[in-house]
């Protein structure tokens, strides 16, 4: 009986019975193997060790698995496994010098149901790999740095209570103006350059680029009932031309807090807050007086210039351009929900007291990464954009 | 607005220095834009809120430095001699329209000497940023940087019948303003006209008609008080803003109409000479009556956090010049000062009171009360897709609207929302398609010298819908040129994107997706967006949810792009309307997996698609997973067909398979193949 009609039946029918019998069968194994594998010296032979020994349905260890390993009395079993897996490791380390031998870089492909390993063995050729060199990577692509700081900012508000809320971009003159407290002809109005849709309607139906994200405020508080504790991202539209600080489209978050036990101090505690988990602990928060139509008292909120720590001069004695030697940066408008708005949405301002805000995202993302310009959001340019990676 | 230091200190003590008084300005909300020095002057300049119209003049900061510094506040000295013949003799008034003109005041001075201003009068308003004209004229501007009312100078003896009268203008009426520019009028413009024609444009600007001039006598100062809309509405219609309109859009003091009147003229004839005629002209057809407000102490309380004393309180608003009325045990009621026209609600005078009492003495306090925080239902399955898209490479941009009409045609049949005030033509509409910004995006990073791109966008289009209404919905398009694997150190050969790499990486984003069934169909394709071999429309339950593929020539070309670039638009709210893929846990089967290939010859028009619906149809048993792993066309396989190898694999939860169960399961796969799809086999292994 050849070595391959053997491998063809278990090992009780071919009368093996002990472990020194074992070992001197897979000893016959072994010299077969070597011989194989000093005859091929070819990329075709070496192709046909491969299937003679490691194919996957009719190889040489395959059988040996399928007919001597699994039928073999549980005695032997563990011997066998042993044997048949010290075997095959010789067979890959074999292939894998043919291969090399063969070709410069090579793929084995080693499979067998011997156990659960399964996989793929990869190979340099290169003798001493150079450990400095680079390794090969991946191309990552990222997010744009205005999604990394709107999901930075949502996150803070969310661990504080708050619901994110959206709304269109495309609004009326009611939720964009009048129901925030800014009738037709009210002076604020001209302060904002409002991009109108063509053939958009008329008086309070006319259709309009939302200048803000405050109209939210209202479709918001139509809808639920206090407390509530809402922000709101999204773009917004001004007809400015475009230069470093201003383009047609930015992106601002609004947020608002209604409830029956709100008052200044909770609105300037809540932003402190925010501003130091997002700026640093270390930031200085100032409120001063300000005016929004639809908020009273209404604030800009300053923090202290991160650039010249809030002494309006960096290194010896030369104005900081971030702050205007002020040592404050403006970072929010805000105040204490009118009463006035409370009454367009149902709301009674007798019992219900809120705040709301508005900040600019860019200006926030430029902020922290101390850009000068916000050309570079909506230019896209992916030298720029990979440094979010 | 400039604020000069020392102007104001001829109003309040001012016990600071010009920088810090800056400060405790813009910390009482007066907000400072900057200062400078000025000679012995500092200048501050303000950028007052809309709603403080009441500060647009050195008097207005000085009420608010007196409160902040608890000083009183030094009223300018008026005082002059009159002259017989009282002025009513010398010139009438009538204001025909008193919806619009509350309040018409007029004086005359006679016998005046036009000539240029005394030098301190030409420093003083140039250090506020204004050019001297002459004497008149400088005059009625000093009172209106002094006391903040607008003023106008009339030289009486050109209007015809020496008559004022304040009306709607006629339709179609003309008017030369000061500024040389021939206006024409319609009843939206309130003038001031004479017995004749219009000799002013009310607010505004005065008429080049009625000038002062070298050759003016006698002079009428008119001093008014016009209705905010109505000046606002005109200075707009005519593109005009000047510092009389700024004021009067903001709502002017009814009572400082009379003091800026006779400050003009107690000036006019110190500087000019001339006789002020006795007494004045005094049209007041409306009143204005200024509110009473009460202001509770517990509403303050609530509205501000903290109980702020008594005696603060009142002082703050006394020094505001807020008259306390009545007293009761909830709160006083105080009486508002006429050029408060801001203050209007109970919530005013708190606002009043936290500002002058100090923003930052409140104690930060956080909410007692705890709610759930929550995102929008779309937040996390977009940021999983945006984790994803990085993953596989892909760079997210974020790209401006706007969009040409006609461009928009090029992509679309939707209709666009078009703006009315663009700001350019070719940002005539919103987009409605996402493909032309990200194009754009494409071709400007392959012009940077950028070998590989590979971007998105999530973002919004707009269209209107068949009955004209606006829609708004969220898309992604895709966009990728170049390179799928680049030359990169240890892999010299690079790997340019192809079709099936692109439909890879958009299937891996569908994927993620409730999308258990895509269905991958040659492209409508109407507006040869895509090149039709290259591409696909994609199906999930019947309903259109991508297309996508390698754009077309002519397309690209037009771009002024010369490479390859896919692109794919998703229906983003399809999707995220599906949800995201639910995860079915599946335990692991301890037992070993059997693999088998096989290879087989099809027709042509074959499809894969097909292949898999007749292999699922004959219930394969044990088999967990079936892959292409190999596809080729080759002359040995015959004209117009192909070779497919497909792997199975198999394993059962509970036994080890032997061949003797998998061999006839592939029988069963290889006869279905070959009497229903006309499959040869090649081999199996």
């Amino acid at each position: 009986m050849t070595l391959d009609e053997k491998l063809r039946k278990p090992l009780s029918e071919i009368g093996v019975t002990s472990a020194e019998q074992c070992q001197s069968l897979f000893e016959e194994l072994n010299q077969r193997l070597q011989e194989d594998s000093a005859a091929a010296r070819s990329s075709a032979k070496v192709e046909g060790f491969r299937i003679d020994w490691l194919g996957r349905k009719n190889g040489r260890l395959s059988l040996l698995s399928d007919n001597w390993l699994k039928a073999a009395s549980s005695q032997l079993k563990p011997v066998v496994g042993k044997l048949l897996n010290g075997l095959r490791i010789e067979a890959e380390k074999r292939l894998n010098e043919l291969m090399a031998e063969t070709k410069g870089k090579i793929e084995v492909r080693v499979e067998g149901n011997l156990d659960q390993w399964k996989g793929e063995v990869q190979t340099e050729l290169r003798s001493v790999p150079d450990i400095t060199l680079p390794g090969l990577s991946h191309q990552f692509g990222a997010k744009h740095p205005l999604t990394l700081v709107r999901e930075e900012i949502e996150e803070i508000f969310i661990s504080m209570g708050y619901t994110v809320e959206e709304g269109p971009e495309i609004e009326t003159a009611y939720y964009n103006f009048e129901a925030l407290n800014t009738p037709e002809n009210h002076p604020a109005r001209s302060e904002q350059d409002t991009f109108f849709i063509r053939d958009g309607g008329a008086g309070r139906d006319e259709l309009l680029l939302r200048t803000h994200t405050s109209p939210v405020q209202i479709h918001t508080m139509e809808r639920m009932k206090p407390p509530v504790r809402a922000i709101v991202p999204g773009k917004v539209y001004r007809r400015d031309n475009p230069d470093a600080t201003h383009t047609p489209m930015f992106h601002q978050i609004e947020g608002f807090a209604v409830d029956v036990d709100i008052s200044f101090c909770e609105f300037k505690g809540t932003l402190e807050y925010f501003l130091k988990a997002f700026f640093g602990p270390e930031k200085r928060v100032r409120f001063r007086p300000s005016y929004f139509p639809f908020t009273e008292p209404s604030a800009e909120v300053d923090i202290s210039c991160g650039i010249c720590g809030g002494t309006g001069r960096v290194g010896q004695g030369i104005p900081c351009r971030v702050c205007k030697q002020s040592g404050w940066v403006e970072v929010m408008g805000a105040g204490m929900i009118h009463p006035a708005v409370f009454q367009y949405v149902g709301y009674d301002p007798e019992e219900y007291s809120g705040f709301a805000f508005g900040l600019g995202l860019d200006r926030y993302t430029m902020l922290k990464y101390n850009m000068p310009s916000l050309d570079y959001f909506f230019n896209n340019d992916i030298r720029f954009l990979e440094q979010f990676k | 607005m400039k604020i000069s230091y020392q102007w104001l200190r001829q109003f309040v003590d001012v016990p600071v220095e010009a920088r810090k008084l800056a400060d405790d300005l813009s910390m009482a909300g007066l907000p400072v834009e900057s200062i400078e020095a000025h000679d012995d002057d500092f200048l501050i300049e303000l950028e007052l809120t809309a709603n403080r119209g009441d500060c647009l003049s050195h008097w207005g900061v000085a009420r608010e430095a007196a409160t902040i510094y608890q000083l009183p506040l030094k009223a300018p000295q008026i005082a002059f001699q009159e002259t017989n013949p009282p002025v009513n003799e010398s010139a009438t008034v009538e204001i025909s329209d008193p919806d619009l003109c509350y309040r018409y005041c007029a004086r005359v001075v006679k016998g005046v000497t036009v000539a240029p201003s005394p030098s301190w009068l030409v420093r003083q308003l140039e250090a506020v940023g204004q050019r001297s004209v002459n004497n008149i004229a400088d005059i009625t501007n000093y009172v209106l940087f002094e006391l903040g009312h607008p003023l106008h100078a009339f030289d009486l003896d050109r209007l015809t019948g020496r008559k004022i009268i304040v009306r709607r203008a006629k339709t179609g009426e003309h008017l030369t303003t000061l500024d040389g520019v021939d206006r024409t009028l319609s009843t939206e413009n309130l003038v001031i006209a004479d017995a004749a024609r219009p000799v002013a444009l009310a607010g505004v600007m005065g008429g080049a008609e009625s000038e002062i001039s070298t050759l003016t006598h006698n002079v009428l100062i008119e001093s008014a008080w016009f209705l905010p809309t109505s000046i606002r509405k005109t200075a707009r219609t005519f593109g005009m803003h000047t510092e009389a309109s700024h004021r009067f859009e903001r709502g002017t003091d009814i009572e400082n109409v009379v003091t800026a009147m006779n400050r003009c003229a107690q000036l006019i004839q110190e500087v000019s000479g001339g006789s002020i005629q006795r007494g004045f002209i005094d049209c007041h057809p409306t009143a204005v009556t200024p509110p009473e407000l009460v202001l509770r102490k517990a509403e303050l309380r609530r509205h501000l956090g903290i109980d702020v004393d008594s005696e603060q309180v009142d002082r703050i608003l006394s020094s505001l010049c807020f008259k306390p009325v009545v007293t009761q045990s909830e709160g006083k009621t105080w009486h508002t000062p006429t050029w408060r026209n801001d203050v209007t609600r109970e919530i005013d005078l708190i606002e009043e009171v936290a500002r002058h009492y100090g923003y930052n003495k409140f104690p930060p306090r956080l909410l007692r009360t705890s709610t759930l925080g929550q995102n929008l239902p779309a937040a996390a399955p977009i940021s999983r897709l945006k984790e994803h898209l990085a993953a596989l490479g892909y760079f997210e941009i974020i790209a401006f609207p706007f969009l040409d009409v006609e461009e928009a045609a090029r992509f679309t049949r939707r209709i666009p929302v078009e703006l009315a005030n663009p700001l350019s033509e070719v940002a005539g509409a919103l987009r409605p398609t996402a493909l032309p910004s990200l194009l754009e995006m494409v071709r400007r990073n392959l012009n940077r010298g950028q070998r590989d791109v590979r971007v998105y966008e999530v973002g919004k289009i707009y269209f209107r819908s068949e009955k004209r209404k606006v829609v708004e919905r969220t898309v992604l398009v895709l966009g990728a040129a170049g390179d799928y694997r680049p030359k990169v150190l240890h892999e010299p050969q690079p790997e340019p994107y192809r079709f099936q790499h692109f439909k890879g990486d958009v299937e891996q984003a569908l994927a993620l997706f409730e999308t258990p069934d895509r269905k991958f169909r040659k492209p409508e394709n109407p507006f040869h967006t895509y090149r039709q071999e290259q591409s696909s429309d994609v199906f999930v339950d019947g309903n259109h949810v991508a297309t996508f593929g390698l754009l077309d020539a002519a397309l690209l070309e037009r771009y002024k792009i010369r490479q390859n670039v896919f692109a794919a638009e998703i229906d983003l709210e399809r999707l995220l309307a599906r949800g995201l893929r639910r995860i079915d846990f599946r335990p692991l089967s301890p037992f070993p997996a059997v693999e088998r290939d096989l290879s087989f010859v099809l027709s042509g028009d074959v499809s894969f698609e097909q292949v898999l619906k007749t292999i699922s149809a004959v219930e394969v048993e044990n088999s967990i997973e079936i892959r292409p792993i190999d596809t080729y066309q080759d002359s040995s396989l015959g004209k117009g067909n192909y070779s497919l190898s497909l792997r199975f694999v198999f394993q059962s939860p509970d036994r080890t398979l032997v061949e003797q169960e998998v061999a006839p399961q592939i029988e069963k796969v290889m006869h279905a193949l070959e009497t229903e799809l006309g499959a040869r086999i090649r081999k199996e292994t």
